[in-house]
């Protein structure tokens, strides 16, 4: 199916970008509405979920060597049930595609490019997708090798820079919500974490599968902590109930830095970051979509599948949503339902149940 | 198919060298500085917006000056029910289009602030070409004369009155509120918030040049004091110089100013200045037995000695130090009593005492927090201070004939 292959390293980069790309500018605001200044022990917690997520992934993974979730689902479950789950896994790849795509050029449109069109922003990012997709798996891959740095910079620059506007009282007292509001919350924020589950697609294609559940969960936890940063920066600068008012807190905290006036508009920085991981995000799940329908039809190649695909993605994100506010309805109510509770945890710990119960695993 | 895709592309680059939202400076209005004020006309509450708007050849140094040279700047204002409904007034007045992006600071009218700045924040905090960290400012009067009005030298009064709130801190009695921190007090439910007062007043030194020129007395700004707003934005009073220097201490602002202490030997007649070098205050709450709070507000100072003449010739006297330093703190702690004693007048949390409360007192906080209105005028707060002295300068002793017996 799949004739590149990744190595262990870029494997870790390419999954750090995929959860950390839009979490921190959109989680932010979620978990404030709720928990106001407590909003950053969700994002901590979360790491938890991410962390389990990853290790039930890896160890259905190790049963499995060379497939893919799509194709061993139909070994774990039988043919039947296993092509439904597989059609179900199709789909959600392809929802959460076209939701990235419609979110970041709502986010463009919003903030700095009124006037543009979104669908401008949306047939831009997809263009350059698919110009990626086409090029082979290896190559976006190593892309990712070089934008994880400057991701991380742009973030780093943002939250150090706030220290001016910071006041550490802001987010006092800490545990001011209660435990069911916290774990409620972080498992939205787990929900972004889980999107690690796009690994199951890339596994085989890991030359040295070495220490890979050491460098996954080291991800995780460095997602973690630039979320857990994120969240403590905007509430110390605009307060709990403040921050849930804004619509991208992040991007707000990047406008209020002004370091002397030298150091000064640097949401534009923001803006680079968002794009150059909204990206690589963009080309992971779009590949997952575009494989896990091969495997799930039984085609031997997917290139093919590469334009239907990209255009259907398109196509859906145009219908996803009218306004903003609708997405965020979406992440703060659904998106947990949606994601952890359901495609990324609990239906892999079912199938890792039902696989050793029934001592699946591909005979090497 | 690739070489025709990179043809395609090549040629995309250079004829869309922007995009839908590019715009050029030469089109451009910037605004250096807006205001809000309430206009009553035929019966209804209307907002009148005003732009300052700067001229850009004007400002650059050595461009202007002499007979005939161009305005720094000129004001424009529209008016209608909500801001952007005046903004859209605006429009039709000017031949570019309106640019905030680097406008720094906000004036609100006295009269819209006692009406309920609320309406007024919502445009800047919503629109995306406004900063968060925009001051807010609000002028005694309206907010209009103020930008209406031309410096000499510095000519814009937007321009004078953001670098002064830059560095408020070479300042007595003036703190620079950003909208952000002005929100954040908002959103609390017991603190009140704060912005410094801007008003117009008449030059204290007229020069020759200007008494040729000008018809009337040349008029000038003063920024100082603060403003303090119910806790649902309503403007309740002012607090004066000495009252805001009291609750500088408690926010951790008081930096580079100036305290003036009784000369323990001459008497008033002969003060002691010394320059506040550093100031860190913390509030500690305490719970007593019928389940008030009381608070504690712990000010630590070090001070240079700036000023100090007279007949006593006492600096080489370290014990004299000590004395300095107990006037000090008795100082400070009446102009914190002062202005505590003027914001339980008010009624208004300007301390954050009861969000202090929240912060150390969680369970306490949500029984009295009903009652905080109540409560508040009469809470007990004890103030301790805690001075300490540094330098003397580069000078001992007053230049004046050495008395007998040293």
């Amino acid at each position: 199916m799949e004739p590149g292959k990744i190595s262990n390293q870029q494997m870790t980069f390419l999954m750090t970008l995929v959860i950390l790309s839009s979490v921190v500018i959109i989680m932010p605001q979620v978990a404030a509405r709720s928990l106001e200044n407590d909003a950053w022990l969700s994002g901590a917690l979360a790491t938890v979920w991410g962390i389990m997520v990853v290790v039930v992934l890896l160890a259905l993974g190790r049963r499995f060597p060379n497939q893919t979730l799509i194709e061993y689902l139909p070994l774990i479950l039988g043919k039947p049930l296993g092509k439904v789950v597989g059609f179900m896994y199709t789909v959600w790849f392809i929802t959460i595609s076209a939701f990235i795509l419609r979110y970041f050029s709502m986010f463009l449109n919003i903030t700095i490019m009124p006037n543009t069109p979104v669908m401008v922003f949306s047939a831009t990012l997809i263009l350059l997708s698919l110009y990626a997709m086409r090029n082979g798996m290896e190559s976006w891959v190593r892309v990712s090798e070089m934008i994880l740095p400057i991701v991380i910079l742009v973030m780093l620059a943002v939250i150090i820079f706030s220290y001016g506007n910071f006041d550490p009282r802001r987010l006092l007292p800490i545990g001011e919500h209660s435990a069911g509001l916290v774990i409620a919350a972080s498992l939205t924020s787990g929900s972004w974490r889980g999107e690690i589950l796009a690994l199951t697609m890339f596994l085989p294609s890991v030359k040295n599968q070495q220490n890979i559940t050491r460098n996954l969960i080291l991800s995780v936890l460095v997602v973690g902590l630039f979320l857990t940063a994120a969240e403590i920066a905007t509430v110390g600068v605009f307060g709990g109930v403040n921050t849930g008012s804004h619509e991208f807190p992040f991007f707000s905290l990047a406008r209020m830095i002004s370091i002397g006036s030298v150091f000064d508009r640097l949401e534009i920085l923001v803006v680079l970051g968002w794009v150059l991981g909204i990206f690589i995000k963009m080309c992971a799940f779009l590949y997952s979509s575009i494989r896990a329908t091969a495997e799930l039809a039984g085609f031997d190649d997917y290139r093919f599948l590469i334009f239907p695909i990209t255009i259907l993605i398109l196509a859906l994100s145009d219908n996803m949503m009218e306004n903003i506010a609708e997405g965020v309805a979406f992440l703060s109510d659904i998106w947990a339902g949606y994601g952890l509770l359901t495609f990324e945890l609990v239906i892999p710990i079912l199938l890792l149940l039902v696989a050793v119960i029934r001592n699946k695993r591909t005979v090497q | 198919m690739k070489r025709c895709l990179a043809a395609i592309l090549i040629v995309l680059t250079v004829l869309t060298g922007g995009c839908w939202d590019q715009k050029e400076i030469n089109d451009l209005a910037i605004a250096v500085a807006v205001a809000s004020d309430l206009e009553n006309i035929n019966g209804h509450d209307m907002v009148r917006f005003t732009l300052q708007i700067a001229n850009p050849s004007a400002l650059v140094p050595g461009g202007g000056g002499g007979q005939g040279a161009p305005k720094a700047f000129w004001t424009v204002a529209g008016v209608g029910k909500t801001i952007r409904l005046a903004q859209t007034e605006v429009f039709n007045r000017m031949p570019k289009r309106m640019f905030l992006g680097q406008n720094r600071v906000y004036i609100i009218g006295e009269k819209a602030a006692r009406n309920g700045i609320v309406p007024l924040l919502d445009r800047p905090l919503r629109s995306r070409d406004q900063r968060e960290s925009l001051y807010i400012v609000i002028a005694r009067g309206e907010a209009k004369k103020v930008l209406e009005l031309e410096m000499p030298t510095f000519r814009a009064t937007g321009l004078a009155i953001n670098g002064m709130l830059q560095n408020d801190s070479n300042y007595n009695h003036l703190m620079g509120v950003t909208l952000t921190d002005f929100a954040y007090r908002l959103s609390t439910a017991t603190s009140s918030p704060i912005a410094p007062v801007v008003e117009v007043v008449p030059q204290s030194s007229v020069s020759v040049e200007d008494k040729k020129t000008g018809e009337s007395a040349p008029q000038t700004i003063k920024l100082s004091d603060l403003a303090v707003f119910s806790t649902d934005g309503k403007l309740l009073g002012f607090l004066n110089d000495k009252e805001t220097d009291g609750l500088l201490w408690v926010l951790n602002k008081s930096f580079n100013r100036e305290i003036a202490v009784t000369c323990p030997q001459a008497g008033p007649d002969q003060p002691v200045v010394l320059t506040v070098k550093r100031s860190q205050c913390s509030i500690e709450t305490r719970i007593d037995k019928t389940g008030q709070p009381d608070f504690i507000i712990n000010v630590r100072t070090i001070c240079d000695i700036s000023e100090h003449y007279g007949n006593h010739l006492d600096l080489l006297d370290t014990a004299y130090f000590e004395t300095l330093e107990r006037r000090a703190n008795t100082v400070i702690e009446g102009e914190i009593r002062t202005a505590l004693l003027r914001s339980q007048t008010l009624n208004a949390d300007i301390f954050e005492l009861g969000e202090e409360v929240r912060r150390q007192h969680h369970e306490v906080w949500l029984r009295i927090l009903p009652a905080w209105k109540d409560l508040y005028p009469r809470v007990k707060v004890t103030i301790k201070c805690e001075t300490g002295i540094r330098h003397r300068g580069l000078y001992i002793k007053p230049p004046t004939s050495r008395k007998e017996g040293i």
